[in-house]
C-alpha cells in the first residue's frame, strides 16, 4: 500500500516537473554549452536502429541501416553535403572533359582498414561490379549511363558515359571497395573500407560494433567505438535513450514520441527537412482514375495541413511536388490547390457524377468507389482512414487496405491497385525523384503516366550543363505533373535526431549519412 | 526409437506445407532484396539467379535435396548461410526459454498447489486473480511496464540486449570472475520475467485444476485415513499424479517460448529465432523461413517427445516400446 502511495507521489512529482520543464527548448542552449567545452577523445557511442542491415557491402546495400553503418566504414569518390552538393571524398578534384567524359583525381596516401593502399584500381573495380548485371546491385539503374570506368594512372580515373548525365556526381558517393578483398561472398558481412571506422563485430539482429581505425586518412574522430543496437520497438528505443543506454536515435520515430521527447530536458531534439516524400500514387490505367476531373477532385480533398499537423505533428511538412525544399531545384511558387470540399463536389458534378440512393456518386451506372492501399505503417494507415472519411463526405466510397510491405509493393509493381500511399527516400538529386517516376515507361512509372513534354523536359534536365537549365526543366516538369496528377504529393518527410545530454558537436545531416559523428564527442 | 523415427515424416510434412504457403503469399524475394530502386529487368534477373523462375515442385525438390545433405541454403536477405544465422539465434532463444520456463514453473507449482489445497480461500482468490491478469494482459504491455519500473525507475536491469554467451559466462565463473554471469542474468531477467509470468499464469491454473481433481480421489482419502502428513499427501501422492496433465501444458508453453516469443524479442531486442523467422517472412526470404520453421518444428517435436518420456517417469504404469 505504501509502495503504491510512493508511486503516486513520484508520478505526481514527475508530472509537475514535466509541466515545469515543458517547452524548454534546449537545442540552442545545449549547442552553446557544447561549444564552450573542450572535446575529449574516447567513449562508446550507441545508436538505435529499427532493423538490422541486410548486407554491409555498399554496392548491394539498399536499407537505411546498412547505408548509415556504411557511411562510417566507406568513402565515396565524393561526399554529399547537407545542401546536397558533391564535395571531395576519395577524389580531391574532378573536371568534365566533354559532355560524356569526367576525369577524377584521387586522394593519395589513403589506406583501407586492412592496410591495403587505395588506388584507381579500386574505383574501377567498384563500378565494374555495380554495372555487371550478374552482381545484382540494387542501385545499378542510377549508374546505367556509365559506359566504362578506366584508370588513367594510379590516382586518375575516367568515367565515360553513353550519354550526357548531369546527376552523375550526386550518385558518386557510393562506397569504394578494395579490389583485392571485395570479391568473396563474405565481404557482405566483413566489409573493408577507407572510412574512419572499421567493423569489429556483427551480432545479427542485435548489434553492429564499429571501432576507430588507425588507417583513416582524415582527422581522427573523437569516438573510439560506435555501436548500432537493433531495436525494432520504438518505445524501447525511446526508453533506452532516456536510460542512457543509447546516445542517439533517429527517424523514423513516431511523431507523438518526438513531441514528448521535445519536452524532456534529458535529451536534445534536432529536426530538419529530410530527403523523402510521401505521396498518393494514382493508377492511371484504372477506368475511374484515368479521368483527370476525378484526380483533380481527389487533390482538392487532400488536406495536407491536417495530415502534417494532426498525424505528423508538424515534423513532416505539406508538399506539392517531388522536389525537396532547401535544394537548388525547389521552387516555392509551385503549390498544390488548397483543401476545398465544395470545389471538389462542383468538379465531380460537372464531370457528370451524381449521388445514388445510397449517397454514393455514380456515372453511367458505375459507382465512384476507390481502394486506398498502403503497408502496415500506423501513420500511413491513419492518413488513409482520414482520407476515407473525407471522401465519404462527398459521396466517394473508399476502402482502406493495409498489407505487409512485400505484398503491397508487389501489388503496386504489378499495377494491381487504384490509389497507393507510398514514399521515396534519399532524393539527393531531382533526377532520382522524377526521371524513372514520370518518363513514359520509366522503371518506377507504376502509375502508367505518359507526357511527351515531361519526357522531353526530364531528358533535357539529365543532359543540361548548367544548374539553371536543370532547375528550369525540373520546375516546368513539376508544374505539368502537378496539373496531370499521376501523383498527389502529400508531405516532405522530416529528419529527426534525438541525443542524450552528454552528446556534443553533432550537426544534423539530412542525407541520413552518419558521417557527422566524426565531430561528435561524449562528456562524462 | 519408433517415436523418434516418426519425427521424419512430421518434419517433411511441415516443410512441404510451409514451402507451399510461403510461395502462395504475394511478394517476391528478389523485389524485396533489391528494393524499390530496382527495375523489373533486374528483378527478373535475380529471380533467375535464385532459381525462383523454376516450377514450384522443382524448387521444392531442390530444397529437399539440399536439406538431406545438411545444407539449409543461403539467406536471400542477409547474405549469410541459413545455418549460421540459426546457429547464432537458437542458443539465445533456448537461453531465454529455459530461464522463462524456470520462472513459470517455479511460480506456478507452489501457487497452483496452494490454491488447490486452500481452495476458495483469500490466497486462492488472490493467486487466481494474478493468473487471470497474467493471461489477459498483453505481453508487450507487461514488458513495457517492467522496463519502465525495473530499468528506467530502479536502474536494476538494462532496457534491451543480450549479455555474454552462456558458455563465456560459465567459463569465466570457473576462473572466479562472476561479472559475465551477472551481465548475462541482468540481460535475461526482464524478458524472461515477462515471458515467465504469462506462462506461470497459465500453468498455475492448470496445476490448481488438476490438483483439485486429484485431491478428491479415493486414494487420497485412504492416505489421509492411514494418517499420512498433509505435506506428504499433497507433494508425494497428489502432485505426482496431477503432474501428468501439468507436464503437457508445460511442454506446450516451452514450445511456445522456443518459437513464438517474437513480441518479447522485439521489445527487448533479443536476437532469437522468433524475430529471425518474422523478419524472414517479411522479406520473403524463402530459404531462411524454411530453415527457421524446420528448426522450430524439430524443437517442438523434441519437447513433445520429452513430455511423453516424462509420462513414463511420472507414472510407472505407462510404458513405451
Amino acid at each position: 500500500m505504501s509502495k503504491s502511495y510512493g508511486w503516486k507521489v513520484r508520478m505526481a512529482a514527475g508530472a509537475a516537473l514535466a509541466l515545469m520543464l515543458a517547452g524548454c527548448g534546449t537545442t540552442a542552449a545545449q549547442q552553446n554549452a557544447s561549444a564552450s567545452q573542450k572535446p575529449v577523445y574516447g567513449g562508446t557511442f550507441s545508436i538505435g536502429i529499427p532493423v538490422d542491415a541486410g548486407t554491409l557491402d555498399p554496392r548491394l546495400a539498399q536499407d537505411t541501416s546498412a547505408q548509415a553503418v556504411d557511411s562510417l566504414i566507406f568513402n565515396g569518390l565524393v561526399a554529399i553535403n547537407n545542401s546536397l552538393q558533391a564535395v571531395p571524398g576519395l577524389a580531391t578534384r574532378w573536371k568534365q572533359v566533354n559532355a560524356t567524359t569526367w576525369d577524377f583525381t584521387l586522394r593519395q596516401g589513403v589506406e583501407f582498414s586492412n592496410g591495403q593502399p587505395f588506388t584507381s584500381a579500386d574505383v574501377v573495380y567498384t563500378y565494374q561490379t555495380i554495372l555487371n548485371p550478374k552482381f545484382n546491385a540494387p542501385h545499378a539503374q542510377l549508374y546505367a549511363p556509365i559506359k566504362s570506368v578506366v584508370a588513367l594512372g594510379k590516382y586518375e580515373v575516367q568515367f565515360n558515359l553513353s550519354e550526357p548525365y548531369a546527376p552523375l556526381l550526386s550518385y558518386l558517393n557510393m562506397g569504394i571497395v578494395p579490389h583485392l578483398s571485395a570479391g568473396g561472398a563474405n565481404f557482405a558481412t566483413h566489409p573493408i573500407g577507407t572510412g574512419p571506422y572499421e567493423l569489429k563485430s556483427w551480432q545479427r539482429n542485435s548489434q553492429i560494433t564499429l571501432v576507430r581505425t588507425p588507417h583513416f586518412y582524415g582527422q581522427k574522430p573523437y569516438l573510439s567505438q560506435i555501436d548500432f543496437a537493433v531495436l525494432p520497438d520504438n518505445t524501447a528505443q525511446v526508453n533506452a535513450l532516456k536510460a542512457g543506454t543509447l546516445n542517439m536515435i533517429t527517424s523514423p520515430l513516431p511523431p507523438q514520441d518526438i513531441i514528448t521527447l521535445e519536452k524532456d530536458p534529458s535529451v536534445t531534439v534536432q529536426k530538419e527537412t529530410g530527403l523523402g516524400i510521401i505521396y498518393l500514387n494514382l493508377n492511371l490505367r484504372d477506368p475511374i482514375l484515368k479521368d483527370l476531373k476525378v484526380r483533380e477532385a481527389l487533390d482538392l480533398l487532400v488536406n495536407r495541413q491536417a495530415i502534417t499537423q494532426s498525424i505528423y505533428k508538424g515534423i513532416d511538412t505539406p508538399a506539392a511536388t517531388t522536389l525537396i525544399p532547401g535544394t537548388w531545384a525547389y521552387d516555392p511558387n509551385i503549390q498544390a490547390p488548397a483543401f476545398n470540399v465544395a470545389a471538389a463536389k462542383k468538379l465531380l458534378a460537372e464531370d457528370g457524377w451524381t449521388k445514388n440512393s445510397q449517397g454514393v456518386l455514380q456515372k453511367n451506372g458505375k459507382t465512384l468507389t476507390l481502394t486506398l492501399s498502403t503497408y502496415n505503417d500506423p501513420n500511413r494507415v491513419e492518413i488513409l482512414t482520414y482520407l476515407q472519411n473525407v471522401l465519404s463526405q462527398v459521396g466517394i466510397q473508399a476502402k482502406v487496405v493495409q498489407q505487409d510491405w512485400a505484398t503491397f509493393i508487389a501489388g503496386v509493381m504489378a499495377h494491381h491497385y487504384q490509389v497507393a500511399l507510398i514514399g521515396w527516400l534519399g532524393l539527393v538529386d531531382p533526377d532520382k525523384a522524377m526521371y524513372e517516376q514520370f518518363t513514359t515507361n520509366g522503371a518506377f512509372n507504376w502509375e502508367g503516366y505518359s507526357s511527351p513534354t515531361v519526357d522531353q523536359l526530364l531528358q533535357s534536365a539529365r543532359t543540361a550543363t548548367t544548374i539553371a537549365q536543370r532547375k528550369a526543366d525540373y520546375d516546368q516538369a513539376s508544374q505539368i505533373v502537378l496539373h496531370d496528377l499521376p501523383y498527389i504529393v502529400l508531405a516532405d518527410q522530416g529528419w529527426v535526431v534525438v541525443t542524450g545530454k552528454n552528446v556534443h558537436g553533432l550537426q544534423i545531416n539530412r542525407t541520413g549519412s552518419f558521417r557527422n559523428l566524426e565531430s561528435v564527442w561524449l562528456s562524462n | 526409437m519408433k517415436r523418434i523415427s516418426l519425427l521424419v515424416p512430421v518434419l517433411l510434412g511441415i516443410s512441404f506445407v510451409v514451402f507451399l504457403l510461403i510461395h502462395l503469399i504475394p511478394g517476391n524475394p528478389a523485389a524485396t532484396m533489391l528494393g524499390t530502386s530496382a527495375t523489373p529487368a533486374q528483378i527478373a534477373r535475380l529471380d533467375h539467379a535464385l532459381g525462383l523462375d523454376q516450377p514450384i515442385w522443382q524448387q521444392f525438390l531442390d530444397y529437399l535435396g539440399r536439406v538431406l545433405q545438411g545444407n539449409l541454403g543461403q539467406s536471400i536477405s542477409q547474405y549469410q548461410s541459413v545455418s549460421s544465422l540459426i546457429a547464432y539465434a537458437l542458443p539465445n532463444t533456448i537461453e531465454l526459454a529455459v530461464v522463462a520456463l524456470a520462472i513459470a514453473v517455479g511460480l506456478a507449482l507452489p501457487l497452483g498447489v496452494a490454491s488447490a489445497v486452500w481452495r476458495n480461500s483469500f490466497f486462492d482468490f488472490a493467486s487466481m486473480t494474478f493468473a487471470q491478469i497474467g493471461i489477459s494482459m498483453p505481453v508487450f504491455w507487461l514488458g513495457t511496464l517492467f522496463v519502465e519500473f525495473f530499468a528506467l525507475d530502479l536502474h536494476l536491469f538494462p532496457t534491451f540486449g543480450i549479455g555474454p554467451p552462456v558458455g563465456t559466462a560459465l567459463a569465466s565463473l570457473v576462473t572466479g570472475n562472476v561479472g559475465p554471469l551477472g551481465s548475462l542474468l541482468a540481460h535475461v531477467a526482464l524478458p524472461a520475467l515477462t515471458l515467465g509470468l504469462t506462462g506461470a499464469a497459465i500453468v498455475s491454473r492448470m496445476v490448481r485444476t488438476a490438483m483439485i481433481e486429484v485431491l478428491g480421489q479415493d486414494y487420497i482419502r485412504t492416505a489421509r485415513a492411514k494418517g499420512l502428513s498433509s505435506g506428504r499427501i499433497v507433494w508425494r501422492h497428489a502432485l505426482s499424479n496431477a503432474l501428468l496433465v501439468v507436464v503437457t501444458v508445460i511442454g506446450l508453453q516451452f514450445g511456445y517460448f522456443l518459437g513464438g516469443a517474437v513480441i518479447i524479442e522485439s521489445i527487448f531486442a533479443w536476437p532469437g529465432i522468433g524475430r529471425l523467422t518474422v523478419n524472414a517472412i517479411l522479406a520473403r526470404d524463402f530459404p531462411l523461413v524454411q530453415g527457421c520453421v524446420l528448426v522450430i518444428a524439430a524443437l517442438f517435436a523434441v519437447v513433445n517427445l520429452l513430455v511423453d518420456v516424462s509420462y513414463a517417469l511420472l507414472n510407472p504404469k505407462i510404458r513405451y516400446q
